[in-house]
């Protein structure tokens, strides 16, 4: 029992650490996890622990660093110029939180829906997935954004079929980590541009009706992406974004979508079997995940998300102080060579050259001002070729 | 805001909690879902957009891979795999194959 507390303890440590710096994914951790020689069970605690603390303790990092343009939008770089960063983190943290209380009730309903309607779609799936893609090239507003959408579209497939087809050590790292993170890490770097004193009170107000009206959309829109596979929290919430259009409940939405994806995923790994993200398939590999077995790393889950909400929101304020006293572009360009040097030890030469092409067609995309949404392209491409 | 966070953080755990104790006492089986074959492979079949691997010293036992491209009759493999039964036969479904040593 003592060896499962410390598992629980030791995930939640792990997953602050993975939230806090961008670029270094549960997955990763995941693979590195599978590679050792734990117990099954404790890995399994491990692992869920983490997950569920990544979902949202990244918050702070999505908040202040803003390394996900899509995750968040712009919303995030708003409420950073107006210096109020430590409320987006709030936001996205209470998100986080509302969102996996309902997600337990949404599960019920939201998982037969989705076995059956998966059934019927699996044949087309392959165009469904196409069409989206097309769909979201189509949205960009000028010919021009189009057109870049477009190429950018084609290199991320391109990217994602040559790294996921080969022998590549953490493929996914590779290419979420140089799409995302790199991007953002070298706008914040290259602008030169230090962030404004941050207020660590709460500013922001908000109704308590639309809040919750926004994180039962936001559950109940992580469905959507248990059906589709290689489809981003972004993509849920274009679905519904007429709900949020403001930022504050926006970022709500987003924290939502997170929190339901990764406990919805845990029901699907049981319900549907099918493994939404690396961690549940690191776990589904390990251990049979029977009910009882689903039931209690929901727990775990829960508990996770529960304790990294209440030092999440400690973490803010201590992380605006912080970041008064050291260098914006200074803790940017420290993520970035800490990135660089894991990807040399962990991938070798192959692993920076991929990085490096990933990380460009990232910084195309933020550059041309298109949505990060067409980067997806690299999982979706090969999940096309694999239905058609 | 923050008081929000608080109150729901707060359910999150006591729901967390509960249910880690009630499951905790559940038999949980954790023998792994996986198996891991060592041999050769004596002889490679090609049906369907699968390939189905004999390997000694299990012969008896077929190992259904796909993406066998660079595999060859010969070759000694580790092959990690999930086991089923078919038609009343025992037989693996490989998740990763490692080649060892090449023929």
């Amino acid at each position: 029992m003592i060896n499962r507390f410390l598992a629980i303890i030791a995930g939640i440590t792990a997953g602050i650490v993975t939230g806090i710096l961008p670029g270094v994914h549960p997955n990763l951790i995941a693979a590195l996890t599978a590679a050792t020689s734990i117990e099954p069970l404790l890995s399994a605690i491990f692992l869920t622990a983490m997950a569920g603390t990544n979902t949202i303790i990244e918050s702070i990092s999505t908040a202040f660093l803003a390394p996900d343009p899509d995750k968040a939008g712009s919303a995030c770089q708003q409420f950073l110029r107006e210096g109020k960063a430590p409320d987006a983190a709030r936001l996205l943290i209470l998100g986080g939180t509302i969102g996996a209380l309902l997600s337990i009730g949404a599960m019920f309903a939201v998982l037969p829906v989705v076995k059956q309607t998966y059934t019927i779609i699996q044949p087309a799936l392959g165009i469904i997935l196409g069409c989206m893609s097309m769909f979201f090239i189509l949205q960009e507003e000028t010919l021009h954004k189009k057109m870049c959408a477009f190429f950018i579209a084609i290199n991320a497939g391109a990217l994602g079929w040559i790294v996921l087809n080969n022998p590549v050590p953490e493929p996914l790292f590779l290419l979420l980590t140089g799409m995302y993170a790199i991007p953002a890490l070298v706008r914040n770097i290259v602008s030169k541009q230090e962030i404004s004193a941050q207020h660590t009170e709460t500013i922001t107000e908000l109704q308590q009706g639309k809040t919750w009206l926004t994180a039962i959309a936001g559950s109940l829109s992580a469905g959507l992406l248990m059906l589709l596979p290689s489809t981003s929290p972004s993509h849920a919430a274009y679905a519904v974004q007429p709900v949020a259009r403001k930022p504050a409940y926006y970022l709500i939405l987003l924290g939502a979508i997170n929190s339901a994806d990764l406990i919805l995923s845990l029901g699907a790994s049981y319900y549907l079997g099918k493994e939404r993200n690396g961690v549940m398939a690191t776990i589904a590999k390990m251990t049979e995940i029977t009910l009882p077995f689903a039931a209690y790393l929901g727990g775990i889950m829960l508990l996770a998300i529960g304790i990294s909400a209440l030092l999440g929101t400690w973490l803010v304020s201590k992380t605006a102080k912080l970041l008064e006293r050291i260098s914006y572009v200074w803790l940017c360009s420290s993520i970035l060579v800490f990135i660089l040097l894991l990807t040399i030890w962990l991938t070798g030469l192959i692993g920076i050259i991929i990085l490096l092409t990933s990380g460009a067609i990232g910084i195309l995309c933020q550059h041309e001002g298109v949505s990060h949404k067409h980067c997806m392209n690299a999982l979706t491409v090969p999940v096309i070729g694999y239905f058609l | 805001m923050e008081q929000l966070i608080r109150w729901t953080a707060a359910g999150l755990i006591i729901l967390g909690l509960t249910l880690t104790i009630i499951f905790s006492q559940q038999e949980i089986n954790t023998s792994a879902a996986f198996v891991q074959v060592t041999g050769t492979i004596i002889k490679i079949t090609e049906k369907n957009k699968v390939s189905i691997l004999i390997i000694q010293p299990n012969p008896s036992i077929p190992v259904i891979a796909f993406n066998t491209a660079e595999l060859a009759q010969g070759q000694k493999v580790t092959i990690t795999a999930k086991a089923q039964d078919y038609k009343g036969r025992l037989e693996l479904v490989a998740e990763k194959i490692k080649i060892l040593e090449e023929k």
